[in-house]
């Protein structure tokens, strides 16, 4: 089943944290997939490559967490965190980038985006304390 | 230039030795005519007598060869040399012999003639109004009529005679056939007073003509007029002089200056021509200053007519080509310059081949040397005019070039970091967490084998960020993304130096003019950093308006003002600003500090 927002999965009914991966990068979809399949708890419900489609995603799938890189063509994940925030603020926005935080992070209006990561920093584990620590009280 | 300053008018034969060959020729009559006169005049007049021969003879002949000297085609210069001719055979009239006392007698009455010829020419050589002609004919009847044939019916010629010198004791008409004193008593008076009305006719028709024509030849005919005027004065006081008292002193005096008037009219011809010579000096020299030194051809043209008083005047020019064809100066073609309608063409030639025409009114043709150095002067303003528009031309295309090639670079720098981006950077990253998968996989079973695979991210995760660094050396993604505001502030960030940066009107400009910026406050803050002694601080102003100003300033001890620019570094970042179209400055005082400022036109829509 596909959404026009991007490639969709279906939503688990399990309680199952949803996970939104958007990014233009196909290596780090695929790392962030392999990622969430192998992290208990979370479940891919899509991704997209820009934020024009994270938009219409997050629309139509309802993902909790939604791990948005910073540096897209077209709209970049800055302004996307701002209008994702505005659109759906129960929802938990990720910026990821491979610059260093501090950078992106002045450009980034503090309740628009839950945190602010290291790309190469993305894993398991940083995905469980992402959760545990904004998951409760997201944005 | 060279070339046009060679440049010929084709109406111009080459410079040939006819101007010398006259002057000897002109020499030896002379001489011969002198000996003459020595050898034969009466004694208390033989000075007098060869003076005044001597300079008709040698004045219009000479005169007339440094015309042909300058242009072999002098139409007056031949006639000028023909009248020398013609009056030095006049010495003959003072021989003792009666025959050639005779002929030489009769030969002055055709002397009249060509004088009249000779000051209706002027100074073209060529009579042109039918009033002119009709007045040459008239003379030319009159000595037909009234005076030659005389000779052949009078026993003495009339004295005295301001040709000969023996008074009344001349020799006798050696031409006569009879004697008819009944006709020469009607002839004689009737013949003198016609002389003096034609000659005063020729008056009235030279002043008639000053009045007329063009500035120029105006000042080549006011001493023309002026002698004219003097002999017909002379002529009719000796006419008056002679009939009353022949033996007068009076007779004598006025008698030698009529004479003498003939070698004065050469000198009003020359001094005429100096005039005129003057004048086209003064003409050129305001041509030259009405040009300046940015003439055009529309100008161009306005000014030559101006000053060479036509305002007929027309520059066609040629433009080369298969065919090529005449233009004139709005590029519009037109038919090949000729001489039609009173007006005549002088071309200018560079290396044999045309460049362009004079169309101008003919009374400038007699001066062909003037219009020719008008023309060529114009032109070489217009030539010029060109070239300085070429090297415009070029310096605006090299900066056009510059900044194309600062444009590529930039281009260039931010495909490499878009590569590095998308490439290298995303599968190390992609390789880092897979690691980090594999690890967290393998921490139960083997931790050993995890611990290991962590070692390894640590390494992939120094990696990325020294590719990061170098990409971000390479082009900043923050500049592309964010501008220069947020690019100058992470830069500063960077910066091993404490450096504060102020922003004023910084907006988004294109990308070549935030890259010359970024980059150049970035090579000056590295400067400071690595070179600049005793800096503790630098400071990063920016601000933005009509234009883009900027300056990095550091508190070292700075430098000798000599030395500035000579680092590479700076030399680059003078160019890159002057690829922009900016300027740059550095100034630095010792013990206060260097300062690198730049300044950018901001054009809008930048």
């Amino acid at each position: 089943m596909t959404a026009p927002g991007g490639t969709l999965k279906d939503r688990p009914a399990d309680g199952r944290v949803g996970v939104l991966v958007v990014d233009d990068q196909l290596l780090f979809r695929e790392a962030a997939r392999e990622v969430i399949a192998a992290t208990p708890g979370f479940e891919l419900v899509g991704e997209a490559v820009s934020g024009e489609q994270a938009l219409r995603a997050a629309d139509e799938l309802c993902p909790d967490l939604i791990l948005l890189d910073v540096r897209m063509p077209g709209m970049g994940g800055v302004e996307a965190a701002a209008r994702l925030h505005k659109a759906h603020p129960d929802q938990l926005v990720v910026l990821i980038s491979t610059e260093q935080p501090d950078v992106v992070e002045r450009r980034v209006k503090t309740h628009d985006a839950a945190a602010i990561v290291p790309k190469h920093c993305f894993g398991a584990a940083l995905l469980r304390s992402l959760w545990r620590m904004y998951g409760s009280a997201p944005g | 230039m060279a070339d046009i300053a060679e440049t010929t008018s084709t109406r111009l034969r080459p410079r040939t030795s006819t101007g010398t060959a006259v002057a000897l020729t002109g020499a030896l009559v002379t001489t011969a005519a002198l000996w003459f006169v020595a050898a034969n005049a009466a004694d208390e007049d033989r000075a007098l007598s060869m003076v005044t021969r001597g300079l008709a003879i040698a004045l219009p002949i000479g005169l007339g060869a440094f015309r042909l000297n300058r242009n072999p085609g002098d139409r007056f210069a031949k006639l000028l040399v023909a009248a020398g001719l013609v009056f030095s055979l006049t010495s003959l009239a003072e021989a003792d012999g009666a025959v050639p006392y005779s002929i030489g007698r009769a030969l002055v009455w055709v002397v009249e003639p060509v004088v009249v010829y000779l000051l209706l020419a002027f100074p073209t050589g060529r009579i042109t109004t039918a009033v002119e002609r009709r007045l040459v004919w008239a003379v030319v009847l009159l000595a037909g009529l009234l005076y030659l044939p005389t000779a052949l019916i009078e026993e003495g010629f009339p004295t005295p005679n301001p040709w000969a010198s023996c008074g009344e004791q001349c020799p006798h008409n050696a031409l006569a056939l009879g004697s008819a004193p009944e006709v020469m008593d009607v002839v004689r008076p009737l013949r003198e007073v016609l002389s003096v009305l034609l000659f005063g006719a020729v008056v009235v028709v030279l002043w008639r003509r000053t009045r007329r024509v063009r500035p120029m030849l105006q000042h080549a005919l006011v001493p023309v007029v002026a002698i004219a005027l003097g002999r017909v004065v002379a002529l009719a006081a000796y006419d008056v002089l002679r009939a009353t008292d022949g033996q007068s002193d009076a007779t004598g005096v006025i008698g030698w200056l009529y004479l003498f008037s003939l070698p004065a009219i050469t000198v009003c011809f020359a001094i005429g021509l100096v005039n005129q010579r003057v004048f086209a000096a003064g003409a050129l020299e305001r041509l030259a200053l009405e040009l300046g030194p940015h003439a055009n051809a529309a100008n161009l043209r306005l000014a030559m007519a101006e000053q060479l008083d036509d305002p007929e005047l027309r520059v066609v020019y040629w433009l080369p080509g298969d065919p090529g064809r005449w233009i004139d100066e709005t590029g519009w073609p037109v038919k090949p310059p000729q001489q039609e309608n009173g007006q005549v063409v002088t071309k200018v030639n560079d290396g044999g081949q045309p460049v362009a025409a004079v169309v101008h009114d003919a009374a400038l043709a007699q001066d062909p040397k003037f219009v020719e150095a008008a023309s060529v002067y114009a032109l070489a303003t217009l030539e010029n005019e060109r070239l300085i528009g070429r090297l415009h031309g070029s310096l605006r295309e090299l900066a056009q070039s510059r900044a194309r090639l600062v444009a590529v670079a930039d281009e260039e720098r931010r495909r490499i970091e878009r590569d590095l981006h998308d490439g290298a950077q995303q599968r190390l990253v992609a390789l880092r967490i897979k690691l980090e998968l594999i690890a967290e996989r393998l921490q139960e079973l083997s931790p050993h084998d995890a611990a290991a695979l962590r070692e390894l991210e640590d390494v992939v995760e120094t990696t990325i960020e020294q590719v990061r660094s170098f990409a971000r050396g390479i082009y900043p993604a923050l500049l592309a993304e964010r501008g220069l505001d947020e690019a100058l502030r992470a830069l500063a960030r960077d910066c091993p130096l404490p450096t504060a940066v102020y922003t004023e009107d910084v907006e988004r400009y294109s990308h070549e003019i935030e890259a010359t910026v970024y980059f150049t406050v970035a090579e000056a803050l590295q400067n400071a950093t690595k070179h600049a002694r005793g800096v503790t601080a630098a400071t990063i102003h920016v601000r933005g308006g009509e234009r883009l100003e900027f300056d990095v300033h550091d508190d070292g001890e700075g430098f000798a003002p000599e030395t500035a620019f000579t680092g590479v570094g700076l030399v680059n970042f003078r160019d890159r600003l002057e690829a922009v179209g900016g300027e740059a400055s550095v100034r630095s005082t010792p013990n206060y500090g260097t300062t690198v400022s730049g300044s950018i036109p901001l054009e809008v829509g930048t």
